[in-house]
């Protein structure tokens, strides 16, 4: 892994230090754009030419290279399965349809980055699924090692699943995307304080979680699923 | 003071922060783990595992997309189509409203109707003496059966709007009376056309009122 530091600016011009990587893929081996530990996929510019001339295989590369990061967002933010689904599904809806309007300016896992995080506050937005949310118990995955990380993980995992879905599409958006709390104002129609409020109120329930709530057996609360990056 | 969670994820994103805060933080080791704990926190959010999509997702955005596709195009299809129907009804009301509201022809049955559609234009002319008159007569003739022609009668309506449409009704029929007995009233000729000038202005707005609300009813 290469440790070269780029610095890039973002859509909005905030510079940010980025971590130029190769990462493995379950199909392949990609360059990866790292930010703030996450690991961006990069693929030909060719792809994306193609998908915005149509070509099925371009789009279907598309699905194969970002779809695990568009999913995993949503599994994040939306905590439900079934509505990470959704929100997969009507992200990619969106970028067949509107492929040719992206103009290459930023890396297109951004843009489909910025559309899936759209498409999971729409949907906490509606009433109707914020419901759906509650009833629904959502499924953890295992960690790759056990021993104390593993607990700590499944522990974090759990505690996250458990604050509200506001605080936790904040601090998720926050913390690990990288969004900062004017993009996430912005994005949610709200103020930048709101934003604060909401990352604090977060840590202050996580912390409550972590050090309150006795870890659960693992075994008996996590759902085994592969590690994308 | 110690400092909020709010100044605490201030200093750990590196965002500007009060002097104070910052200061109890450097001076206070419980501050100090309270920092290393919620940077230890993002890391661990940021190293949470990633998941994999369920089987069969990109066959079910193909579906999904190429459904929204077709729908797409079937939508596209359909609005040249509802926009052309759409001008040219507009058209047609356009043509409807711009006729005189005396060009209708269906059969009346007011005074006036009859003696228009008896008696001719010239023996008209004769029998009240100016072709103005006369005009006014024909007009008045015309306008009945126009109203005849609006058939449809709203079975609501606003009470101001029923209240005008009876005025107007009961003034045509008072004019209606004085006409029918002008010779009896010893009207002057002067008079007389007065009161058919006045009879074709009722008309028209009454004609006006009952086209427009029969236009609101198709909607």
């Amino acid at each position: 892994m290469s440790d070269r530091k780029l610095k890039i600016l973002t859509g909005h011009g905030n510079p940010r230090a980025f971590n130029l990587c190769v990462q493995p893929f379950p199909a392949a081996t990609h360059l990866t754009v790292e930010i703030m530990g996450n690991h961006m996929p990069l693929v030909d510019p060719t792809i994306v030419a193609g998908a915005q001339r149509g070509d099925r295989a371009a789009h279907a590369r598309l699905f194969e290279v970002y779809s695990p990061m568009v999913y995993t967002v949503a599994r994040r933010i939306l905590i439900s399965p079934a509505l990470a689904e959704d929100a997969l599904q009507g992200t990619f809806v969106e970028v067949l349809r509107k492929i040719q309007t992206y103009r290459g300016d930023a890396n297109v896992g951004f843009w489909i980055k910025r559309i899936a995080v759209n498409k999971c506050l729409m949907h906490l937005r509606s009433s109707w699924i914020s419901r759906r949310v509650d009833i629904e118990v959502p499924d953890i995955p295992c960690p790759q090692s056990g021993g104390e990380q593993a607990d700590r993980q499944i522990a974090l995992e759990a505690a996250l699943a458990k604050i509200s879905t506001t605080a936790r599409a904040v601090v998720w958006l926050h913390d690990v995307e990288g969004y900062t709390h004017k993009e996430i104002a912005r994005l949610m129609g709200r103020t930048t304080s709101f934003s604060k409020s909401q990352l604090a109120r977060a840590h202050e329930r996580l912390r409550g979680y972590l050090d309150g709530d006795p870890i659960e057996d693992g075994s008996e609360i996590c759902t085994p699923v592969l590690k994308t990056c | 003071m110690y400092p909020s969670i709010e100044n605490l994820l201030k200093i750990r994103d590196g965002e500007p922060v009060d002097a104070d805060a910052r200061a109890y933080v450097e001076a206070d080791p419980s501050a100090r783990r309270e920092l290393r704990r919620l940077r230890q926190v993002q890391h661990a959010l940021q190293n949470l595992p990633g998941f994999e999509p369920p089987a069969g997702a990109w066959e079910r955005v193909i579906l999904v997309a190429e459904k929204a596709t077709a729908r797409r195009a079937r939508r596209s299809w359909h609005w040249p189509l509802r926009g052309a129907i759409a001008a040219s009804v507009a058209i047609l009301a356009v043509l409807f409203v711009a006729r005189s509201p005396e060009d209708f022809a269906p059969m009346g049955t007011g005074p006036a109707t009859i003696v228009a559609d008896t008696v001719p234009m010239n023996r008209i002319v004769e029998i009240v003496g100016t072709p103005a008159y006369a005009s006014l007569v024909v007009k008045s003739a015309r306008l009945d059966r126009a109203l005849d022609s609006i058939t449809y009668q709203p079975m609501l309506m606003r009470a101001s709007t029923a209240s005008t449409i009876t005025t107007f009704e009961d003034q045509i029929a008072v004019l209606d009376d004085r006409l029918m007995f002008a010779s009896s009233l010893d009207l002057s000729p002067r008079q007389i056309e007065a009161l058919w000038q006045q009879r074709v202005d009722l008309m028209s707005g009454l004609f006006y009122l009952r086209y427009a609300r029969a236009q609101r009813s198709g909607y």
